[in-house]
């Protein structure tokens, strides 16, 4: 399993974590990063929503404006057990700074910046708008990959009602930006405008009318003049997003599935996983994490002495109540385990693909700092 | 109404589902409104099927319902337009107004929490000129995680600075009237013993009470009740440092102290954020859960929310 993975990094420069939200998505992806570094490579871990002590312990400000990169010394690498063969910096996903950057970049003109910068309706909407998050996170990493010079990027995505909401969402709402109709509509509103007509002439227009007895005129104007404003940089925004695309849909890139081993988000993996496969997506592995992983050694004499089974022969270490109750708990675990390994065993077979199921056992510690971080990878990529 | 939010996968439809058979013990009629397909309680997907276009019964007292927010926008539209119902095709299906509604921030998110909301203000069929007992003595909005509910219910006050006049703005008004009104909606937090989920507990509360909207209780789900004694857990240590690490006993029992140890931490470190305080949910062990688990939390919760 682990020699798969590692091939996987070998070949490829981009990697997406998609998962359910709780599944650990932020983990792996920094894990994966984390190996990217062992095998010299100059990685960029691009995350959306860390945990505040995962990012505080990377050194990172979680309360800074904009895109703040970090390059994690590698003094701090080597104390956490990383041989800093390559460099990692972490970057997290400020999504409005995104936007703006993005449109000052394609704006033709600083005018024509401006006006759509100070827009308030895209003030409001820049990121809340329903796929916004998605779109700057793939937009950031067309960024990173074109121009940040790194062998690695490794991606973790926001959390998403739907899985395939990280791809489809930006689609929709380049969609938005680019639609013919309202583009129709925002020019004979100008063309009234020059006229001196007036908005009232177009009222007659009955989709007119339909919009501005829901939401009022004063929104409808904001919304008018942010449409008259990006039309501007509407083809180029479309050439890039394409661009966005081409990069990982090519195999340069491979998507990770993260999931829980609960019975929903398996479901959800395999859903996931053909969806994305059919797409033309390349998956390297759905890594099944938190799993509780089997009791090594059973019963034999310490189980006798520990009165597991019997609590009467229990030792003056361990008093009868007490063996019950570690008994208890061994019920408990083995029903867990046999449930988890019973749902991944079914998540394998739904698959049918050999190798892609990468079992992650749950550690006995939380995983918030870079210690855990290393663990973690030597047990995910450890022979 | 009730609002369930918490975390992705930290077990809110299963919450909600619980709260509504706890109701039902108590004679109470309540529906969920769930906010996207049922996944993995396998009794009501198996049972009534993932998805529920129209109100549905799922047990005594117990009933349900899926919201979908392009199905809810459409509704709400043609009930604005009556008039214009012969145009409702060909006007609405226009690409250009499609698009519209759809960059309007918002509109989507408002409409469906009206839409939950009404349910909550049908009247039992018998009522005749309405005056009668109302359908449902309470609605459970299972909301989407809250990533995407807080947004949801922060829309109201976005919106208003954004919407200055119409008929919209007067939707959100009353929208806003009932969320921020404490007798009416309240929210109840779902959390798990991890730092993540009191991370984002703590950002709920901060949220709701920036919005104005009641914190009723925080559930703690996968609970992990105190069972060994601190003589106990220190013995147990004792017996992994004495070679015995390796059994599955012993492995089994360091693992409980673990899990027990963070329940511990973050039932104190949620109480201190949380009005209302906490009730635990313990630990199903298993990968999924059936109706009979969900009437068995409601039973857990029955002793922890009396009255």
């Amino acid at each position: 399993m682990s020699a798969g993975i590692e091939r996987v990094l070998d070949e490829k420069r981009v990697v997406v974590c998609l998962g359910p939200g709780g599944a650990g998505k932020t983990t792996i992806s920094a894990v994966i990063a984390l190996q990217g570094v062992v095998m010299g490579k100059n990685t960029l871990a691009l995350t959306i929503d860390p945990s505040w002590r995962l990012a505080t312990s990377m050194g990172m400000d979680a309360h800074g404006g904009g895109n703040n990169v970090t390059t994690l010394k590698s003094e701090r690498l080597e104390a956490a057990g990383i041989a800093p063969n390559g460099t990692l910096d972490v970057m997290l996903l400020d999504v409005k700074s995104t936007f703006d950057d993005l449109i000052a970049r394609l704006a033709p003109s600083p005018g024509a910046r401006d006006d759509i910068l100070q827009n308030d309706y895209y003030r409001t909407i820049a990121d809340s708008l329903s796929g916004s998050h998605e779109y700057m996170a793939i937009e950031a990493l067309l960024a990173a990959y074109e121009e940040g010079g790194y062998d690695l990027i490794v991606v973790d995505t926001p959390p998403s009602r739907h899985f395939l909401d990280f791809l489809s969402a930006p689609k929709r709402l380049i969609e938005l930006l680019d639609a013919p109709g309202l583009r129709l509509l925002a020019r004979s509103e100008r063309l009234a405008g020059s006229l001196s007509f007036g908005i009232t002439k177009l009222w007659s227009n009955l989709a007119l009318r339909a919009i501005e007895r829901v939401v009022g005129v004063n929104v409808l104007r904001d919304v008018w003049n942010f449409f008259m404003d990006i039309e501007c940089i509407n083809d180029p925004l479309k050439e890039r997003a394409e661009r966005a695309f081409g990069v990982l849909q090519s195999d340069e890139s491979v998507f990770f599935l993260v999931t829980r081993p609960d019975e929903p988000s398996l479901e959800d993996a395999v859903l996931l996983l053909t969806g994305l496969s059919g797409d033309g997506y390349d998956v390297g592995g759905v890594v099944v994490n938190r799993l509780l992983m089997e009791g090594a050694g059973k019963g034999g004499e310490l189980s006798a002495a520990l009165g597991v089974d019997e609590p009467s022969v229990a030792p003056d270490l361990v008093s009868p109540p007490m063996a019950r109750k570690i008994g208890q708990c061994r019920a408990e675990y083995r029903q867990k385990c046999a449930s988890e390994k019973e749902a991944v065993r079914k998540l394998s077979a739904d698959i049918g693909r050999e190798g892609l199921v990468l079992p992650l056992p749950e550690l006995d510690r939380e995983v918030c700092d870079i210690e855990g971080l290393s663990i973690m990878r030597e047990i995910l990529f450890s022979a | 109404m009730i609002v369930v939010t918490g975390k992705g996968g930290v077990g809110k439809t299963t919450l909600s589902l619980s709260l509504a058979f706890l109701n039902a013990a108590h004679g109470r009629r309540s529906i969920v409104a769930f906010s996207d397909r049922i996944k993995g309680v396998r009794g009501v997907a198996a049972g009534v099927g993932r998805t529920m276009s129209r109100e549905r019964k799922l047990s005594d007292r117990v009933y349900g319902i899926t919201i979908y927010p392009d199905k809810a926008l459409e509704d709400y539209l043609k009930k604005r337009f009556v008039m214009a119902a012969p145009f409702y095709n060909s006007v609405f299906r226009l690409k250009a107004l499609e698009c519209f509604f759809e960059a309007m921030p918002g509109l989507k998110e408002l409409v469906t929490l009206g839409k939950v909301w009404d349910l909550g203000n049908q009247k039992r069929r018998g009522g005749g000129d309405g005056s009668g007992p109302f359908k449902y003595d309470q609605v459970i909005f299972d909301a989407p995680s809250s990533g995407h509910a807080m947004p949801l219910l922060k829309v109201p006050h976005n919106v208003l600075k954004l919407v200055k006049s119409g008929p919209f703005r007067e939707h959100v008004v009353w929208v806003e009237g009932f969320i921020n009104n404490p007798e009416m909606t309240a929210l109840v937090t779902v959390a798990t013993p991890e730092e993540m989920a009191r991370v984002e507990t703590e950002e709920i509360i901060a949220q709701a009470g920036e919005i104005g909207i009641a914190h009723a209780f925080c559930v703690l789900n996968r609970f992990y009740p105190e069972r060994f004694t601190e003589g106990e857990g220190e013995a147990v240590q004792a017996l992994a440092g004495e070679g015995a690490g390796g059994n599955e006993a012993v492995i089994a029992a360091r693992w409980y102290l673990e899990r027990e140890r963070l329940s511990k931490k973050y039932a104190v470190e949620i109480a201190e954020l949380v009005e209302g305080g906490v009730v635990m949910v313990g630990e199903r062990f298993k990968a999924g859960l059936d109706l009979e688990d969900v009437r068995g939390i409601a039973a857990e919760l029955e002793g922890q929310l009396s009255g």
